[in-house]
């Protein structure tokens, strides 16, 4: 294989991982656009999501025993669905019981319980299921196709295309509907907002669920790759963060860009500069340390100035 | 006339700081009146305090005859009273600056549930300020001042309310534009019937805009009286007229 196809290759590979950081990046970038607060129990919504994905879709199907077809992949989309709306509920309960309460707090706070909440979901989950590491059955077939010289696995079509449908609603959310303009307008001006007659409180519960549900379907296709354990949710937690502060944290584009950008430079970087295997998560860390150097906003993060 | 807002002795403070000290004033249906005062007297607090934005330590505002601030925590919240039909032109514009103009507008309509009544607003708006709908479509930071205070009115308009509430509409505009701006707020007045209570620098054109007028000093309403009788008042042509 040539080196250029390589690199193909390698971009390809990037883009399917890079979609999965940008759809758990929304999460933390929606949420501090609207209460300045890094949710650092984020990543481990995304392990919850993954389980109980899994848990669905083991009783729907049997689990490994049963083959591919049409009733595995409907119960992969029904387990998709069914742990996103746990995870959107878990969300609002979280930030109803460790955040609110916390809104007028030192800073410090609500960080110090999100650390918290992220500790007892994964210990909680260790201790239900237990720390060793599952397998995610394919519910399709996963033979490889070749275009050209590049292969290309159905689960990594799988996952891109549902990291942009899911990207696609929530612009069209945003950026149409009456709720989702109001999401903008509070993450713009709180007080202002409300005084247009908006529950500043129920946009932020909606933030939760949103950002939630999206870490859910996150979840469920990273574990193709990375299978499903209690601390899943850290390493690619910390790196979608990463994925939201290049894109500029706070923006909605800027995360699905950062996501998307710091996969494809994860998977041609470590090749490019000879980092071993174990060592390639330095890459995304030398990235983010690049951008606070030289653009700490963030790609197309804004520094807010007033007219006055 | 009925009296629609009434204040009735209110006091508020930022830690040990007073900023305003038992405030008690009265706004009738359909009036446009003013509150005077130098910078750091309390205007924009007691307009903050009517709309929940800042709690009360003493005292009650009242609502069409419905209490909605009380002492801390048994007040309404801030999205609850501009249901009731108050809205506020806060101080600074604070417009959505990310969003576009007519995006803006359908915030200010966000209690609207019916999509025919915002969009009949929105013209009724791009009639009254023919700027906002020449740059409809662009994002509101470009906009001038001007431009952004009289979308911050429009905003405030959508949702059609009972009470405007003003905060320095003239803050660090062009003469001619202010005038322009108190000329609009007469024809909100005037043709709208919604009532009016400005708080404003500019003592001279509050004045004489308003039927009835406050002076707040030190977080204290030291006089009030018809607006004529006020720009006539040796006291305030004195501290505020520059007479």
């Amino acid at each position: 294989m040539g080196t250029l196809t390589l690199y193909m290759q390698y971009i390809v590979n990037g883009l399917t991982l890079g979609s999965i950081y940008s759809l758990i990046a929304l999460g933390y970038t929606m949420v501090y656009g609207i209460l300045k607060f890094i949710n650092f129990a984020h990543g481990d919504i995304l392990m919850v999501g993954a389980f109980i994905g899994l848990l669905i879709y083991n009783g729907l199907t049997g689990g490994e025993a049963a083959d591919p077809g049409a009733w595995t992949l409907l119960s992969f989309f029904i387990a998709m669905i069914a742990s996103m709306a746990f995870c959107a509920l878990l969300g609002m309960v979280i930030e109803r019981v460790a955040y609110k309460p916390l809104r007028n707090a030192n800073r410090l706070a609500p960080l110090l319980s999100a650390i918290g909440v992220s500790f007892i979901l994964s210990n909680g989950a260790a201790w239900i299921f237990g720390t060793q590491s599952r397998r995610f059955p394919y519910p399709f077939e996963n033979e490889p196709i070749h275009i050209g010289s590049i292969t290309v696995t159905p689960h990594q079509i799988v996952i891109v295309v549902v990291s942009v449908v899911m990207m696609f609603l929530l612009t069209f959310f945003v950026n149409r509907t009456r709720m989702g303009k109001a999401m903008r307008a509070a993450s713009l001006d709180q007080a202002t907002s409300q005084l247009m007659g908006i529950n500043v409180n129920r946009v932020i519960s909606l933030t939760f669920a949103i950002g939630s549900a999206l870490a859910a379907v996150g979840g469920i296709l990273a574990s193709f790759d990375f299978r499903v354990y209690p601390s899943m949710g850290t390493m690619t937690g910390l790196k979608a963060f990463v994925a939201a502060v290049i894109g500029g944290i706070g923006n909605i584009q800027g995360a699905m860009l950062g996501g998307v950008l710091l996969g494809i430079l994860e998977a041609v970087g470590a090749p490019l500069l000879h980092i071993p295997n174990g060592m390639k998560d330095t890459v995304a860390f030398a990235v983010l340390i690049v951008v606070l150097l030289v653009k700490p906003e963030g790609i197309l993060g804004k520094n807010e100035r007033e007219k006055v | 006339m009925s009296e629609i807002l009434k204040i009735d002795g209110i006091s508020v403070s930022y830690g040990s700081i007073r900023a305003l000290s038992d405030v008690s004033m009265s706004v009738s249906e359909g009036d446009i009146v003013s509150l005077i005062g130098a910078n750091g007297a309390g205007k924009s607090t007691l307009l903050n305090a009517i709309v929940g934005l800042v709690p009360l330590k003493e005292g009650s505002i009242s609502f069409a005859g419905e209490t909605i601030c009380q002492t801390k925590h048994h007040g309404l919240s801030t999205d609850l009273i501009a249901r009731r039909g108050i809205a506020l032109v806060p101080e600074g514009r604070h417009v959505f600056a990310d969003m576009t103009v007519e995006e803006n507008l359908d915030m200010g309509a966000f209690m609207v549930k019916d999509q025919n009544v915002i969009d009949k607003r929105k013209d009724e708006m791009y009639d009254f300020f023919p700027i906002l709908g020449a740059r409809r479509k662009q994002k509101t930071r470009s906009l001038s001042g001007g431009e952004q205070q009289m979308m911050a009115i429009a905003r405030a308009l959508m949702s059609s309310p009972r009470l405007l509430l003003l905060d320095e509409p003239g803050l660090g505009l062009a003469p001619l534009i202010v005038q322009d701006i108190f000329s609009k707020i007469r024809i909100i007045n005037e043709e709208n019937k919604v009532t009016v209570f400005l708080v404003e620098q500019n003592a001279r054109l509050a004045l004489r805009t308003s039927s009835y007028g406050y002076v707040l000093e030190n977080g204290r309403i030291v006089l009030e009286d018809k607006g004529e009788n006020l720009l006539k008042n040796e006291r305030v042509q004195k501290a505020y007229l520059g007479a």
